[in-house]
């Protein structure tokens, strides 16, 4: 019967759907606040019976206030007004927090709430900037108000002589959730990087890098390689006659043609090198410490597999071309795209489908 | 010296707020022992006086760490330091002081620390939680040195505020980037990322409330499906970037010329749809054609090209599908197009 009833409450849409007041993106918000409340109803109606048990009667009329409080939370946090709802959920902690220890002492160590309240309240992203930094400031001086001020309870009760496991519950029961809210914070932070990072660097229809990203990463290296005395080449390759395709068979041929194209790049060249899309049908690749002629090798391989595998319908085939320029210990970026261009061109001119090398030259005028 | 103050090439630009906050960090805890060690061995207290400059050694290596990239060696040294150094303190003076609340501060920074492992993290916190706990229980208020023991409400004050401002900057600090991150979030699934005009799925989800407005109101709207001509030829003659500028500058000039009523999108590579609210077909026409006769007279700036585009209308009326009107308005624009015929773009030399 109990746990018939326990599996319908769990079950329950109360607790399952939040209302279509809350936006999609606010659904973990809405779910936390609406379990830290469930969790404290319980927990204050057990401390109301305590304390009104053992003759603590103003202290008992605070726990069904805060009953109350925390029921008017949810009410907020379904109207999708969570800014207020975490603030009155912090006030109360801190009321609470400070009339416990005014009434019992600091021994008890109720004070110590106030701690991870102020962090989160702080952190959270729903709460207003400078509200949150006066809320959690006027917290640390109300904890150090009562730290000097009330080491001693003002009223005597059966508890006294508990004081050191009153205190490491509040310890631990107020420090889990802190470090557990502190470390979600910071992965939701993660990811949300990671989504903003991909949005900014990831080339959408090929996924692979973008040009943007791609010119800041060569800058990069090449900083790196002068200080660890490296050196790196860079390939240009264009798919030959990609314009013919896409006028002879339309936009969606040519961009599954660029998507299979860069798949097989992205397979070929594995982790340590890296690929962007640098153009329309140019691609980029940065080869890290290889010499030109693995680069040379690894790259005919890559327009071989690039022939055989990529189809078009009615037996076209794809090809590629590509230039390659190794740098030096001294090199202008600019200058080492504009001489792999070149090459580029001239194995076009040379009749597609090839890979030409060179060592950096430099100095060459435009 | 100029270097101290520049964040260094090494560091990656996503690192460059954790790189902030130790560089902040390490420089507090420098100067905090630099001015505690004289005073513990003027105190006669020469063990904490010890402490104190090995901990100037410690926070220096965090800074020399954070400084070459190695952020994660930085907040283990840091961490470290105040993780001794607080519980040094307070077993030698006492809990009155409040030096055990450094500790607190310690797992709020470990905590939120973007690159640690999860585990470790929280059993790194859970160690230093235990530690406060454990000299709550066995440090007496106060161990020796009765001339600090009439400063103990002072310090408590000086040291529980000097954990708790610079713990809450660094939480701050880590809210606005969050709050930074969910607006471009919320800003790229809502917007074409080159034109920043709105993208369909706002579109879609737009146009329900559009259709339930105007029928309470009712009015009329209409659907234009503009696309520019000639398009792949600049591609081809000037390059992608010059075609993606022209995008961006094309996207700003129909922007800029409706009302805040009205939307604008980006429905796909040069092809723009836009709505004008409250407004008829035949409007929209009038609309139109001034809008075709400004653009040809402001070429854009950037290239000096001058450009043309075609367009192609359909009106709303109620229980119509939005697809076939648009569909509608895509079959007239293409018309428009072949009647036009004068596919010519000409470079204006600067």
């Amino acid at each position: 019967m109990l746990a018939e009833f326990a599996t319908t409450l769990w079950q329950h849409d109360f607790l399952r759907k939040a209302p279509q007041s809350v936006a999609a993106e606010d659904q973990t918000d809405y779910f936390t606040i609406l379990w830290v409340a469930i969790i404290a109803l319980p927990i204050h109606l057990a401390f109301s019976l305590l304390f009104w048990l053992t003759g603590l009667n103003s202290l008992a009329i605070y726990n069904l206030a805060s009953l109350v409080i925390w029921l008017s939370v949810i009410k907020l946090a379904r109207r999708a007004r969570y800014s207020e709802a975490i603030m009155l959920g912090g006030a109360e902690v801190i009321i609470h927090a400070s009339l416990a220890t005014v009434f019992l002492g600091t021994e008890f160590g109720f004070q110590l709430y106030l701690w991870p309240t102020a962090c989160i309240i702080a952190i959270h992203t729903q709460t207003k900037i400078l509200g949150a930094i006066l809320f959690a400031l006027t917290t640390f001086v109300i904890f150090i108000l009562l730290e000097l001020n009330f080491s001693q309870g003002r009223v005597d009760t059966v508890f006294m002589g508990y004081e050191l496991y009153f205190y490491s519950f509040c310890l631990i029961s107020g420090g889990i959730p802190f470090i557990i809210g502190m470390m979600r914070m910071k992965s939701v932070y993660m990811r949300q990087r990671q989504r903003v990072e991909q949005f900014a660097n990831i080339d959408q229809l090929t996924g692979l890098f973008s040009r943007r990203y791609f010119y800041n990463f060569l800058h990069f290296q090449k900083f790196q390689s002068k200080k660890e005395n490296k050196h790196f080449a860079i390939a240009i390759g264009d798919i030959d006659h990609f314009k013919k395709l896409n006028d002879e068979r339309g936009h969606e041929a040519g961009d599954q043609v660029l998507k299979e194209v860069s798949t097989i790049i992205k397979e070929t060249i594995g982790n340590t090198h890296k690929a962007c899309r640098w153009g329309g049908e140019e691609f980029l690749i940065f080869f890290d410490d290889l010499e030109l002629k693995d680069c040379e090798e690894l790259l005919n391989s890559l327009k071989d597999k690039i022939k055989a595998q990529v189809m078009i319908e009615n037996n076209g085939t794809v090809t590629i071309s590509f230039g390659v320029v190794t740098t030096h210990k001294e090199f202008a970026l600019d200058q080492l795209v504009f001489q792999a261009d070149a090459l580029l061109y001239e194995a076009k001119a040379a009749g597609r489908n090839r890979v030409h090398v060179a060592q950096y030259s430099g100095n060459k005028t435009q | 010296m100029k270097q101290l103050f520049r964040v260094p090439e090494l560091i990656s630009l996503h690192q460059v707020p954790e790189y902030r906050a130790m560089y902040l960090a390490s420089l507090i805890g420098l100067l905090f022992n630099a001015v505690m060690a004289p005073i513990m061995f003027m105190l006669e207290l020469y063990l904490l006086g010890v402490w104190g400059i090995v901990g100037v050694l410690l926070w220096g290596m965090a800074f020399i760490a954070n400084q070459k990239g190695k952020l994660r060696w930085s907040v283990c040294i840091g961490s470290f330091e105040i993780f001794t150094h607080a519980n040094a303190g307070v077993v030698l003076l006492g809990t009155a002081y409040g030096f055990q609340y450094f500790l607190l501060a310690c797992i709020c920074i470990v905590a939120a620390f973007p690159s640690f492992n999860r585990i470790r993290t929280f059993l790194w916190c859970l160690l230093t939680l235990i530690s406060f706990l454990a000299l709550h229980i066995f440090v007496p208020e106060y161990t020796n040195n009765e001339f600090l023991k009439a400063y103990a409400s002072t310090t408590f004050t000086v040291v529980v505020l000097s954990v708790a401002i610079p713990c809450l900057a660094a939480l701050m600090s880590m809210k606005s980037i969050l709050i930074k991150h969910k607006d471009t979030l919320s800003f790229y699934s809502y917007h074409d990322g080159l034109s920043k005009l709105k993208n369909r799925r706002y579109f879609y989800q737009w146009i329900k409330q559009q259709i339930v407005s105007a029928e309470l109101k009712k009015e009329t709207f209409s659907f234009i499906l503009v696309d520019l001509d000639n398009f792949k030829q600049i591609n081809d003659t000037y390059g992608h970037h010059v075609g993606d500028e022209v995008i961006i500058e094309f996207a700003e000039f129909i922007k800029s010329r409706l009302r805040e009523i009205d939307l604008a999108v980006r429905w796909g590579g040069e092809e723009f749809l836009i709505v004008l609210n409250n407004c008829s077909g035949a409007k929209a026409e009038i609309v139109m054609y001034t809008l075709i006769e400004q653009f040809a007279e402001q070429p854009l700036t950037k290239h000096k090209l001058s450009l043309s585009f075609s367009y192609g209308i359909s009106q709303y009326s109620p229980n119509e599908c939005i697809e076939s009107l648009i569909s509608v308005a895509d079959k007239r624009m293409y018309r428009n197009k072949q009647e036009k015929k004068h596919f010519a773009f000409a470079a204006k030399s600067v």
